[in-house]
């Protein structure tokens, strides 16, 4: 078993709060990843899991145990490092089987141990190399190798392949989660790139200064943001935010926002309990590139939401195209068909899909409830 | 661009260095020369070198002198020993101060920045003194504990350095794999940062081999390093053999140069990374 | 799978678990012990004992008794003639040999930054100076500018640029700047290798950017290796400064002081009080202003070097 339970972990540097009041249930064999930008506190949070960073306030436990003051190697949880962090002074071997030899496991056991994981990365012809002799992806392998060898209960990665590029980061991934399923283990994965957030972890802990801001399944984070960090966070190219006036007109919610008028479909109102506090006042509301469509390539535009825009650059991506673009007083990004028409500096016509519309309060950036 | 200067800058730099390896070079070619041909061969006006008169006997000579051999090991055995404690106290007192959170570890930086600076001249009485309680004067030990001292603090200052230049995350690996923070540090950084270490340790000898205001006043029979020695050669043999003296010049300055050329690509090293603020 | 119960420790705290559990600080400070205890016992007793002594009249020719006198000798000090010769001396030292080593180094590192053949034995040769004890660097050029049997008179005999030999160290302006010399080819690899270090990290392309603008060999060297060396040049006159401020070793072998007083640095001076006339209070104070002005100078360094940082990464 390998749960880990994180209660109300806190972390002073000085006067800087780096970790403030973070709880967290990892279930046992999950795939945990902490997301966030530089200086959430989603290292230190990892750091101090591991035991490589003094708990200023708070509990960790494995599996029921308080494991808050042991020392690092005593935890039975392994490290991969963001840049890999081998022994320059050792051949591969060697610093996989490091760990081992000094827990004085017998020779045979740490030649097996070392063999099969360096099989399992496909690294079984490197073993005599030294890290320098390496390349980037195969030192990763290596400094994931090292922690396989320790069996440990739990693998705590630190960014492991923001050292890597963008063609093999998309390659490492899919092995890393394949990995996953194959040594049954508890990961906690940090990173601050959100599609790797997205495509390898169970769940999602998007964190900022310090604090959680949601914890939840990758696709309850992206439909669901709890607050507007988060939701900007989240998705690639970032939600669009724009403000607005909420009005209510015989019996239908839109949002005011010169020189559109969104009318809010009802089943989607009906999300928001407490939308009706809201009436006369200014929001935040939230809409994704990928919902807003060209009005020429879609079926059934729906008249009521299209506007006028003015188109200032086009970017064909391949696949789709992105239309950098103002209405008013408003700026956002679409996400389009790449077969449109729509022309750098030049008007074009856009649909946005009001059933897929974020509402955030705008004093607090937090979702209506 | 113009073709004239394309042959006038490296023909300048040949010479300038040229120019400059024979100046380096010219004191010690004149010494050796000197400790190998008989005195009235370079006296006479102009020198008449002879070829066919180079012999080593001078170095025989000053070798069978016992107190100068004697010498020769109060040195060896001072320096060696030096530079085993400076390392050993150097290493353990750098970690915390490249790595640790201790208080004040600025105000301790800083003191070991101004304990470097701190001329010898004004510690010579109080050290004979101190020495002389403690009845170390004229020892070994007496040497080796003040050489250290001295010492210590560019040792710490250099390995404070090195120490720092190794990714932290390499010290995480190691205790994640089941290291102390003193077993990180023996197992880990000093192998990685071995170049340095090196460097320091030749600094530490070197340093130790050529002091020679504490040996003067310190010692006086017993303990008496090579370059104490070597001065008083220089004063007191007003008509003695000159080539003795050249030949003792020789020897005296031989480990650490042989040292130095041997290890010197750590040398280049420790004196460029090693010495930074 | 993955390991069990057992690989955790029973809590039976063995010494290393115990030194893990010790705070950071804690641990830190236990590592700092030994050398502290070194330093202090054997550098910070003295120096404070030493500072002490300054505070006392102590003749020991007269009598073994130390008398009180406050500031007396400080403010003496600059009364004695010895004194203000010694300093006088002492800053044309100061001044010649941070002249001459300093551009020596500089013209050796941008020599040894040039590519040419055997460039990787000219560096390695020239670090034999820095091998060279101070005292064995005195006896060189003590030899070397030898009145019988010096090279310099048979070299300048021979190309006959003078009738005889001469004797250069009965000369005090004559010995001094030999002791210039000579300390600036004792401490020319030091100082040559920091500057060529500094040269080597200046970015390619800023020459090239130059050459482009039509930038000269003497142009490009004006407007930037020297703004770029700037720093490192400062800082070092500061450590040559230091250097010649502590010469002893190398005056004590060369000259011993002589002709009369006529090498008499101000560290010589605190030699003779001490051990020649005795007056240990005189000696002490002399040394510790000689201290202080020491650290003084050497404490601009880090200053300097943090505003280089600084102006390094606003240049960026």
């Amino acid at each position: 078993m390998s749960r880990v339970e994180l209660r109300g972990l806190s972390k002073r540097f000085g006067p800087v709060h780096a970790v403030r009041d973070v709880s967290l249930n990892i279930p046992d064999h999950s795939f945990v990843t902490l997301l966030g930008p530089s200086g959430c506190g989603k290292t230190t949070t990892l750091n101090m899991t591991a035991g490589l960073e003094r708990v200023t306030q708070g509990d960790i436990l494995l599996d029921g145990v308080a494991i808050t003051a042991w020392a690092p190697h005593e935890r039975g949880m392994a490290m991969v490092f963001q840049n890999y962090a081998l022994y320059p002074h050792m051949n591969v071997y060697d610093n996989m089987a490091f760990g081992l030899k000094l827990r004085k496991f017998p020779r045979a056991e740490i030649d097996r141990r070392v063999k099969e994981a360096a099989r399992m990365l496909g690294i079984e012809n490197l073993l005599n190399r030294k890290p320098k002799e390496l390349s980037g992806g195969q030192r990763q392998r290596v400094a994931v190798g090292r922690a396989i060898v320790r069996e440990p209960k739990v693998f705590l990665m630190d960014e492991p392949l923001s050292n890597l590029d963008a063609k093999l980061r998309v390659q490492m991934r899919a092995e890393l989660s394949k990995l996953h399923r194959r040594l049954e283990a508890t990961v906690i994965y940090v990173t601050h790139d959100q599609t790797e957030a997205m495509t390898m972890g169970d769940r999602i802990v998007v964190m900022k200064d310090g604090f959680i801001q949601q914890v939840g399944a990758p696709l309850e984070v992206y439909e669901k943001p709890v607050n507007v960090f988060v939701a900007g966070f989240i998705g690639s190219p970032a939600m669009n935010f724009m403000e607005g006036i909420l009005r209510r007109e015989d019996g239908q919610y839109y949002l005011d926002a010169p020189p559109m008028k969104l009318p809010i479909p009802p089943q989607k109102a009906a999300e928001y309990r407490r939308l009706g506090e809201y009436i006369d006042k200014p929001v935040i509301f939230g809409i994704r590139p990928e919902d807003i469509d060209d009005t020429e390539l879609i079926a059934n535009p729906n008249p009521e939401t299209t506007v006028v825009a003015n188109i200032e650059v086009v970017e064909p991506m391949g696949s789709e195209s992105y239309l950098y673009a103002t209405v008013g007083p408003h700026s956002f990004v679409a996400r389009v068909d790449p077969h449109t028409s729509a022309r750098d500096g030049e008007p074009h016509r856009v649909t946005l899909n009001m059933a897929r519309v974020h509402l955030f309060d705008k004093e607090t950036e937090r979702r209506i409830e | 661009m113009a073709s004239a200067g394309t042959w006038l800058r490296p023909a300048a730099v040949y010479a300038l260095v040229a120019l400059l390896l024979l100046w380096t070079v010219a004191p010690v070619a004149w010494i050796a020369t000197m400790s190998v041909q008989p005195e009235i061969n370079y006296v006479s006006v102009p020198p008449r070198l002879r070829l066919e008169q180079t012999s080593l006997r001078w170095y025989a000579a000053t070798l069978a002198e016992p107190e100068f051999v004697s010498a020769l090991r109060t040195s060896a055995i001072v320096s060696t020993a030096t530079m085993l404690l400076c390392l050993t106290f150097g290493a353990l007192a750098a970690y915390p101060l490249a790595r640790l959170n201790v208080p004040h570890r600025n105000l301790y930086l800083s003191l070991s920045i101004v304990a470097r600076m701190v001329p010898a001249m004004i510690l010579i009485i109080p050290m004979f003194l101190l020495l002389r309680n403690l009845r170390m004067l004229d020892t070994h030990l007496g040497l080796i504990v003040v050489y250290t001292a001295f010492l210590l603090p560019y040792v710490i200052w250099m390995l404070k350095n090195f120490f720092e230049q190794v990714p932290y995350a390499l010290e995480a690996a190691a205790r994640m794999d089941g290291c102390s923070r003193l077993g990180a540090l023996v197992r880990v950084i000093i192998p990685v940062t071995a170049p340095g270490v090196v460097a320091t340790a030749v600094f530490a000898f070197i340093g130790a081999w050529n002091e020679f205001l504490f040996g003067l006043i310190l010692s006086t029979r017993v303990a008496v390093p090579v370059t104490v020695k070597l001065s008083s050669l220089v004063s007191t043999t007003f008509h003695s053999d000159t080539s003795l003296v050249a030949a003792a010049g020789m020897l005296a300055l031989l480990p650490p140069v042989l040292l130095v050329f041997v290890l010197n690509r750590f040398i280049v090293r420790g004196l460029v990374e090693g010495m930074k603020y | 799978m993955g390991t069990t119960l057992s690989e955790r420790s029973e809590p039976r705290p063995s010494l290393s678990q115990r030194l893990h559990r010790m705070s950071e600080a804690r641990f830190g400070l236990l590592l700092l012990l030994p050398a502290a205890l070194v330093l202090l016992v054997f550098l910070a007793l003295p120096l404070a004992y030493a500072a002490t002594m300054s505070l006392f009249r102590i003749e020991l020719t007269v009598s073994p008794d130390w008398r009180w006198t406050g500031l007396g000798n400080y403010l003496s000090l600059l009364g004695e003639r010895a004194v203000r010769d010694s300093l006088a001396r002492t800053l044309a030292f100061a001044i010649l040999t941070v002249g001459s080593s300093v551009l020596l180094a500089l013209g050796a590192a941008l020599a040894l930054n040039e590519p040419f053949r055997g460039r990787g034995f000219a560096r390695v040769l020239m670090l034999l100076p820095w091998a060279v004890a101070p005292v064995v660097a005195g006896v060189l050029w003590r030899y070397l500018f030898h009145s019988n049997y010096g090279l310099v008179n048979a070299l300048l005999l021979q190309a006959g640029a003078i009738p005889a030999y001469r004797v250069w160290l009965d000369s005090a302006p004559v010995a001094i700047a030999i002791a210039a010399l000579a300390t600036a080819w004792k401490t020319l690899p030091f100082l040559a290798l920091i500057i060529l270090a500094r040269l080597q990290s200046i970015p390619e392309s800023l020459y090239r950017a130059a050459r482009m603008d039509g930038a000269g060999i003497w142009a490009r060297f004006r407007y930037i290796t020297l703004p770029q060396l700037r720093g490192i040049l400062i800082f070092a006159v500061v450590m040559q400064t230091i250097v010649a401020l502590q010469s002893f070793d190398l005056i004590f072998t060369l000259t011993r002081g002589g002709p009369g007083q006529g090498t008499v640095l101000l560290s010589y001076l605190v030699f003779i009080n001490a051990f020649e006339r005795l007056s240990l209070g005189n000696a002490a104070a002399m040394a510790a202003l000689l201290a202080l002005l020491i650290v003084l100078l050497g404490g601009l360094t880090p200053l300097i070097a943090a505003e280089r940082r600084g102006k390094e990464s606003r240049d960026g």
